[in-house]
């Protein structure tokens, strides 16, 4: 007899072979016209503000996602991630925040001297009203297709938080300014010239997805604040407001 | 026998797209039971860490000569939006325990990592790009510190806008 998460996972499977096979859907009421300068995304997003929300928690696992063509001279990247906003808000360039997931891209994570693109999990902390960023190897890992959670909860002592991986404690970002968060944002993001940038493509994430509370306690949103699919790419809840599934296809 | 192929695939195709929509809108309105919120064991994904992050190995031998250490460090520049800084962008290394660099900066250092790993400290003065929160325009800065496990090469940490090694 199948247990509850046996019947979830089996879900799980039969819904992401399906996706793959026929395609997310690519449009809703709230899709925006254009990347975001040029960031493109499939995320959804949830506000609390005042709500003392004490962290985020995401699984995916490690799937295949390329940027396309990136290089020393045009580096673009691809990441699947959650970001931490931290503080009461409201919205501003100047908030902190915390992101943890995968990222496929030349950036730093590329292990030394092999100057390529490179697929790492890691996490990132950005203090906004200094312009500052500390950005953190948590390993260098492949799209070998297994699942891993990530948590970015509250630390020890006063602004400190938190990040898990699997369970163990990857990291303490103490460079932020609060102890309490209101945003989660979750899902796809590519850095590049454009969605229609030769060689970029995801294959289906499915991101599960909670927030913490005041209490300590994992809960599930109450509803999605925003959704935004930039144009060429993909992303549905298909009516779980525990998940996100993202894609981009092949260009 | 084709056909019959043809159409026997058909009707499990259109059964499973049904299948999920119900699913989908029984999950949504009665809760569908979540996954475990630790799809893998953390003793499990401690050891595929491990095996996935150098730093993290006793990786013994020679220290990687500075020269060299310092030419990684101007790529690591490279970013969003922003290439690989120049092979003249200025760049100063110091060698150093990951301990003391952390404590210096105010970091905790990774629980997997010894404070007493030798690391190469590399501060460049370039400009690189800052990862963004989704809606927040693109930010930079002209100085980075990049922290490498001395022996490994494996990239441990990177300060944006961090001007370390003087």
């Amino acid at each position: 007899m199948k247990t509850r998460w046996q019947a979830a996972a089996a879900f799980t499977t039969i819904a992401a072979a399906a996706f793959g096979a026929f395609g997310l859907p690519s449009a809703s009421a709230q899709v925006a016209p254009a990347c975001l300068n040029p960031h493109c995304y499939s995320i959804q997003s949830y506000d609390q503000p005042n709500s003392q929300l004490t962290g985020v928690f995401i699984s995916q696992h490690n799937n295949n996602m390329n940027p396309g063509g990136s290089s020393a001279a045009a580096p673009y990247h691809i990441t699947s991630e959650t970001w931490f906003t931290v503080g009461n808000g409201p919205d501003s360039p100047t908030n902190d925040y915390i992101e943890t997931g995968l990222l496929d891209g030349y950036e730093f994570w590329s292990d030394g001297s092999c100057h390529c693109g490179a697929y790492a999990m890691f996490w990132a902390d950005t203090r906004g009203d200094l312009n500052t960023q500390w950005q953190h190897t948590i390993a260098n890992v492949s799209p070998d297709g297994t699942t891993h959670s990530y948590q970015i909860s509250r630390g020890p002592s006063p602004n400190t938080w938190y990040i898990f991986v699997d369970g163990n404690r990857v990291g303490i970002s103490t460079a932020l300014r609060s102890w309490i968060g209101y945003r989660m944002d979750v899902g796809g993001e590519l850095f590049g010239p454009s969605t229609s940038q030769p060689g970029s493509f995801a294959d289906t994430f499915d991101i599960y997805r909670q927030v913490i509370n005041a209490n300590g306690a994992h809960v599930n949103w109450p509803q999605e604040s925003r959704t935004h699919i930039d144009s060429g790419m993909n992303g549905t809840d298909y009516g779980r407001i525990d998940h996100w599934y993202w894609n981009k296809p092949r260009t | 026998m084709k056909k019959l192929f043809m159409l026997v695939g058909s009707v499990v195709a259109m059964l499973a797209v049904t299948a999920i929509s119900a699913l989908a809108a029984a999950g949504h309105s009665r809760g569908i039971p979540a996954p475990a919120p630790t799809p893998v064991s953390a003793a499990s994904g401690q050891a595929y860490r491990i095996a996935h992050y150098r730093a993290a190995q006793d990786i013994r031998g020679k220290v990687i000569p500075e020269q060299q250490i310092i030419a990684d460090a101007r790529q690591a520049a490279a970013g969003p939006g922003v290439p690989a800084a120049a092979p003249t962008a200025a760049a100063k290394a110091r060698l150093m325990t990951l301990g003391a660099f952390d404590r210096a900066n105010q970091l905790t250092t990774d629980p997997l990592l010894s404070a007493s790993k030798l690391v190469w400290v590399v501060t460049v003065h370039a400009k690189t790009p800052l990862l963004t929160r989704p809606g927040d325009p693109a930010r930079s800065a002209n100085v980075y510190t990049v922290v490498y496990d001395a022996v490994s090469g494996a990239a441990i940490e990177k300060g944006v806008n961090v001007n370390y090694v003087k």
